[in-house]
């Protein structure tokens, strides 16, 4: 059962986290352009598969508990930065966007501030480590090792 | 957002009964595994949609947070 678990919890990862990153990181450039049209459907990619990305800490926690890892330090260190970057995306990102798009509606000259497009690529980079953390699991028998 | 949060609702009561039902009766273990992430998913999915809804009353995300049925609480407290 820990197959499946992990499974999905990869699987999940790589699907629906894997969209929130690019859409949010493509959606300033779009919005400065003034493409409307795309950067509401790059909101859209991004608050849909956020919601739907909240199946990837439920699993992955699922999965640790049944491979009794979940008090490992790389664990934590990766919940941690999970939910920065949860956070980061709900109080950051996505009412960025909103608002963006809602001066973007507006007022043709609306400028995307450059704190949209620095809070997105922190929150790539967060990915990132997580990722790295969860191959290496430093401490752990079983991390691939650098 | 609305559909979503239908489905994701739909998901919540189904896997906590199911789980419950499992619990008393037979206790699978293949359940227990697979439904309570599910559970916490489609827990989590419900919140999420409705702190996301542009306008949605303060009743509606308090309500999101009630176990089991909160999401067809919320869906009931939205105008």
């Amino acid at each position: 059962m820990t197959a499946v678990l992990l499974a999905v919890h990869v699987l999940a990862a790589i699907v629906f986290i894997g969209p929130v990153t690019v859409a949010a990181s493509l959606f300033p450039r779009y919005a400065r352009q003034g493409e409307v049209g795309v950067a509401r459907a790059l909101h859209r990619i991004s608050r849909v598969y956020a919601v739907l990305g909240v199946a990837v800490p439920v699993f992955g926690i699922a999965t640790a508990t049944q491979m009794g890892v979940l008090g490992d330090a790389w664990l934590l260190v990766s919940l941690a930065l999970t939910l920065v970057a949860a956070l980061l995306l709900a109080v950051e990102v996505l009412p960025g966007q909103t608002r963006a798009l809602a001066a973007l509606t507006g007022d043709a000259a609306a400028v995307v501030p450059s704190r949209l497009a620095m809070s997105t690529g922190v929150f790539a980079l967060i990915w990132a480590v997580v990722v790295v953390l969860m191959i290496v699991r430093p401490g752990s028998t079983t991390g691939v090792g650098v | 957002m609305i559909a979503g949060l239908r489905v994701a609702a739909v998901v919540e009561a189904a896997t906590l009964i199911a789980l419950l039902l499992n619990l008393v009766t037979v206790h699978w273990r293949p359940v227990t595994a697979l439904g309570g992430p599910l559970h916490g998913t489609a827990y989590l999915a419900v919140i999420a949609v409705v702190l996301l809804l542009p306008g949605a009353p303060r009743a509606a995300k308090l309500l999101a947070l009630v176990p089991g049925i909160g999401g067809w609480l919320a869906l009931r407290a939205l105008p």
